[in-house]
């Protein structure tokens, strides 16, 4: 199957061609700046690649051939033969980290200025910003971006995990009444779970060793063997405690009831090792008929209508049915978890001798 | 041993019944999502000003690599049509116009239709394949024939 998909880009003016005319030849011009090359007969998508690498990196390259090292050079030479794909997402995640911590640094100076008229009038103060409108917002990755992914996610752990039977339609249980629950076997579902793929998943963190993490709600964009990198939304509040200093309800469209590092969202590292994890699988649809992202702000009203399927002997977590929302809740230990996603997919878990199993 | 005999497909294959269940459907599956996965990032990337960098094309880059770990260690085999639109240097999703460029060349005095060479190369300059188109254009992938499962 030698087809092409042609038309698909048209660049630097020269429109896309058939299929049919690739036994034709020279069809375009002679002065065409793209066919440089006597011997092509015709040509899709062309993009010229010193175009497409960004200019820092051409600066530096610029740099190095005037240094004549040959230190130096070798030195830059093995740096580049080591741009994996792994090491770039590496250094592209320490340069937004950096990146981060200096627009948090802008809304301090921004929150303090505002703060002082505020004082002169003797008023409470209030604000709420434009983010996306301050220079430098456009670097950070938005969580609005990666809905999608999860969406996809969901469809693809619904057809692992083979629960298609037990879905509702039209906001209707498929059956009447209740769900029958006891033909599904939970240990057969948790062995599928220790195999499966984490990118796009929406997972709340319960517990960890570093209070900054906890109750984090993020997409899952890339799983390290032992962290998860999270997509975080912007003025996102982590906890449930809506009462300021006074007693009140907080407000929340005011930002000085964010702290900073909630205000500007992006990028977040979760470390897996000594914390839990939750994420909900959706029995019902949408409006759309897809299957769509849970409320962000997940309340934890309904826990007493939270009945406990099974609980002990769990391989990676423990299975819960939430009775209101017609969703099925895993809650995963990271310490278990602390392998390499791809190493992942023969291992099998054992039941014995768990420590950590505290939910 | 004796020669090599040619491998013809004059022998019978016969369309039979497809196996009621796969084998191994939980890696097919996880493949299947990492594909779809990073062809959602390579298309998401930004196309006006492209670098390097930027986190669709580095996320899409590192689903394929995900993938093929995957296949390794899960011992099942990709087909053909999904590994020629993946780079294997840099792990690209090759999506025409945002990753490589598609072009027919002809390098014979005459210009016969027969010579017609079809190169994809990717966006790092590592990576460029090619296929004799001009040979035989009714060519059909091994995988892609109707009458494929053997009788017993």
């Amino acid at each position: 199957m030698h087809t092409l998909q042609t038309g698909s880009v048209e660049s630097n003016g020269v429109s896309s061609s058939s299929s049919n005319d690739a036994n034709d030849g020279g069809k375009y011009n002679e002065n065409d700046p793209i066919k440089k090359n006597k011997y092509v007969n015709w040509r899709v998508g062309y993009i010229n690649p010193e175009a497409f690498y960004s200019k820092e990196d051409q600066s530096e390259e610029k740099a190095n051939k005037n240094r004549n090292n040959k230190q130096y050079s070798e030195k830059i030479q093995k740096a580049q033969r080591r741009n994996n794909t792994r090491t770039m997402l590496r250094k592209y995640i320490t340069e937004t980290m950096s990146h981060q911590r200096k627009m948090e640094k802008k809304l301090k100076t921004i929150k303090r200025n505002t703060k002082k008229k505020y004082e002169k009038k003797k008023m409470q103060p209030k604000m709420q910003l434009e983010l996306n409108k301050i220079p430098g917002f456009n670097k950070i990755p938005k969580f609005e971006d990666y809905l999608n992914l999860n969406k996809m996610w969901l469809s693809y752990i619904i057809e692992l995990l083979n629960i298609d039977k037990y879905l509702s339609t039209d906001g209707k249980m498929a059956k009447d009444g209740e769900i029958d629950f006891k033909n599904l076997k939970f240990q057969n579902l948790l062995a599928k779970l220790s195999s499966a793929d984490f990118n796009g998943c929406l997972l709340e963190v319960l517990k960890s060793n570093n209070k900054s993490s906890i109750n984090l709600t993020g997409i899952v964009l890339y799983e390290f063997k032992s962290h998860f990198l999270m997509a975080v939304p912007q003025r996102f509040k982590r906890f449930d405690n809506l009462e300021g200093e006074s007693g009140e309800e907080m407000d929340l469209e005011n930002d000085f009831n964010y702290t900073n590092r909630e205000l500007v969202g992006g990028l977040r590292l979760v470390e897996k090792n000594g914390s839990t994890f939750r994420f909900y699988v959706p029995l019902n649809k949408d409006e759309n008929n897809e299957f769509s992202v849970l409320s962000l702000g997940l309340d934890n009203e309904d826990v007493s209508d939270r009945e406990e399927t099974s609980q002990e002997g769990a391989t990676e977590g423990a299975v819960h049915y939430h009775q209101s929302r017609e969703c099925l809740e895993f809650v995963l230990i990271g310490s278990r978890l602390n392998l390499r996603s791809s190493d992942r997919t023969n291992k099998k878990f054992k039941n014995h001798a768990i420590d950590d199993l505290v939910v | 041993m004796g020669k090599a005999t040619k491998h013809t497909l004059d022998v019978q294959w016969i369309c039979t019944k497809p196996p009621g269940s796969v084998s191994l459907k939980d890696h097919y599956i996880r493949t299947n999502y990492l594909y779809q996965a990073s062809t959602l990032m390579a298309l998401s990337a930004s196309s006006d000003s492209p670098d390097s960098n930027s986190l669709n094309d580095l996320l899409s880059r590192s689903y394929v690599h995900n993938m093929n770990w995957v296949v390794k260690k899960a011992l099942i085999k990709l087909s053909p049509t999904i590994k020629r639109t993946v780079c294997k240097k840099c792990n690209r999703r090759l999506i025409s116009g945002k990753n490589c460029s598609v072009e027919v060349t002809n390098t014979s005095n005459l210009k016969t239709p027969v010579n017609d060479i079809l190169t994809v190369s990717c966006i790092c300059q590592k990576f460029k394949k090619n296929y004799p188109i001009g040979k035989n254009l009714n060519y059909k992938i091994f995988a892609h024939n109707d009458n494929l499962l053997p009788v017993k």
